[in-house]
């Protein structure tokens, strides 16, 4: 315990010098530097780092001042490039998934060449989608979800790029399967998007787990294989349709109100 | 001063300004010395300052108890900082001539006057960006490496080797002029 707190030190040096070091561990950094010269001397070194301390402004005044610009200015929105954003937004999407999406297609289209059963892909490929575009938004999932809730980049705006690069990459998998398997893109196309689409109002309004819930339960619907429920997943005109009003809905609910789940994540206006 | 920061917070969000003072007077000295050494003087850092107080009043309520107060304040000062000095125009240079025949403070002077008068403080603001930020985090405001690292957006590691380079870096700029660091 000793040795490892001693190779510690060091660390605990800098907090320690600024007194934000908590009373325990400061007992113990006071214990130590009696019998560690190094420790001294730096320690004193970053006394003289606290002289570069400033007195701050008078409290009152400068709240005052923010307070009033907070009255009078209204706040900019300082909107990125939609380049600039988008490849921010690349930045953000979790390698897990890439590569998780990646692997599950590639079983899909593998299974499918084994099987000489082309339609295995239009099996795979919304789920894959799906699965995705669920794990896009929210709380638990973006490490970035605080800072997006304090930029005034727009919610909606944020949250259609990431379904929309999920969604493009996801894409590009199934049309290179799609290729390799010499199989019919509009098969597995449609299905797709109609699953991202029950996807998205059900991500913005309930968060991640009945987005996925819904898809697995729809899909595992469409496996069964009963000819109404398969009906609706072909590409037909209807389900095109349902398809441009779920995604609209989904737009729509994105730039309302407090998702659930959600703790106060908007401006106080 | 029982509060707890978070609680002070919370106050903000509901819109009370008393709790903003209270907030400050516990973060603006550490705030305002990070401030100093991004920004280089004192006046642009008191700027950014404000700025952050008007940022915390307007987004009090996106604060989500992942991480401490005082990182998260950090992380907005960060955020003004860079929004304020990217936003700046580089400083003019300064007329070639008569710098000879000036009886006045020399370029290097005005340098360390504005940094904030000391040798050590113009040499921190000679460092990279990125060196002046740890610089700035860790040995100025005295935060932990690891908030600092939560701060930055980078890891551990990448701090503590900033803050070894940066220190290198000091110790090889103020020797020659045998300045104590």
């Amino acid at each position: 315990m000793t040795d490892r707190l001693a190779e510690c030190l060091p660390e605990y040096l800098p907090e320690y010098a600024a007194g934000t070091l908590d009373a325990g561990a400061a007992r113990a950094v006071e214990a130590h530097l009696d019998g560690c010269a190094p420790c001294r001397a730096e320690l004193a070194e970053l006394a003289e780092w606290r002289c570069m301390l400033p007195d701050p402004p008078e409290a009152r005044t400068i709240v005052r001042q923010a307070l009033l610009r907070s009255l009078l200015d209204p706040p900019t929105p300082t909107y990125r490039p939609g380049w600039a954003l988008l490849r921010a937004e690349a930045r953000l999407l979790s390698p897990v998934v890439l590569v998780a999406s990646a692997v599950v297609m590639a079983l899909g289209a593998l299974l499918a060449a084994v099987q000489r059963d082309a339609e295995l892909l239009a099996l795979v490929a919304p789920l894959v989608a799906a699965a995705g575009i669920s794990g896009v938004h929210g709380p638990r999932r973006d490490p970035a979800f605080e800072v997006i809730a304090a930029t005034p980049t727009p919610l909606r705006r944020i949250l259609l790029l990431r379904v929309a690069l999920i969604l493009g990459y996801d894409v590009l998998l199934a049309l290179a399967a799609s290729a390799v398997l010499a199989a019919p893109v509009l098969a597995w196309l449609a299905p797709t998007a109609l699953l991202s689409a029950l996807c998205l109002p059900l991500l913005v309004r309930f968060g991640p787990d009945v987005a996925i819930g819904a898809a697995l339960t729809a899909w595992a619907l469409r496996m069964l294989d009963l000819g109404v429920v398969r009906a609706a997943w072909e590409a037909t005109p209807a389900g095109w349709v349902a398809t441009a009003a779920l995604a609209a809905l989904g737009v729509i609910l994105a730039g309302r109100g407090e998702p659930m789940g959600r703790f106060r994540a908007t401006h106080l206006t | 001063m029982d509060e707890t920061d978070a609680e002070l917070l919370a106050r903000v969000a509901g819109g009370d300004g008393d709790a903003l003072v209270g907030l400050y007077e516990r973060h603006a000295r550490r705030l305002l010395g990070y401030l100093l050494r991004l920004a280089g003087d004192r006046m642009t850092a008191e700027e950014i300052l404000q700025d952050t107080l008007l940022a915390v009043w307007r987004s009090a309520g996106t604060y989500g108890q992942q991480s401490q107060v005082s990182t998260w304040l950090f992380g907005v000062a960060r955020r003004q900082a860079w929004n304020r000095l990217r936003g700046t125009a580089p400083p003019v240079p300064a007329e070639p001539d008569d710098r000879a025949a000036d009886p006045g403070p020399g370029p290097d002077e005005l340098a360390i006057a504005a940094a904030g008068g000391t040798p050590v403080a113009a040499a921190v603001g000679r460092l990279p960006d990125h060196q002046r930020e740890v610089v700035g985090l860790v040995l100025v405001a005295g935060l932990p490496l690891a908030e600092a690292a939560e701060v930055l957006g980078v890891p551990v590691g990448t701090v503590k080797s900033r803050l070894h380079h940066a220190r290198a870096a000091l110790a090889r700029a103020l020797t020659p002029q045998g300045v104590p660091q």
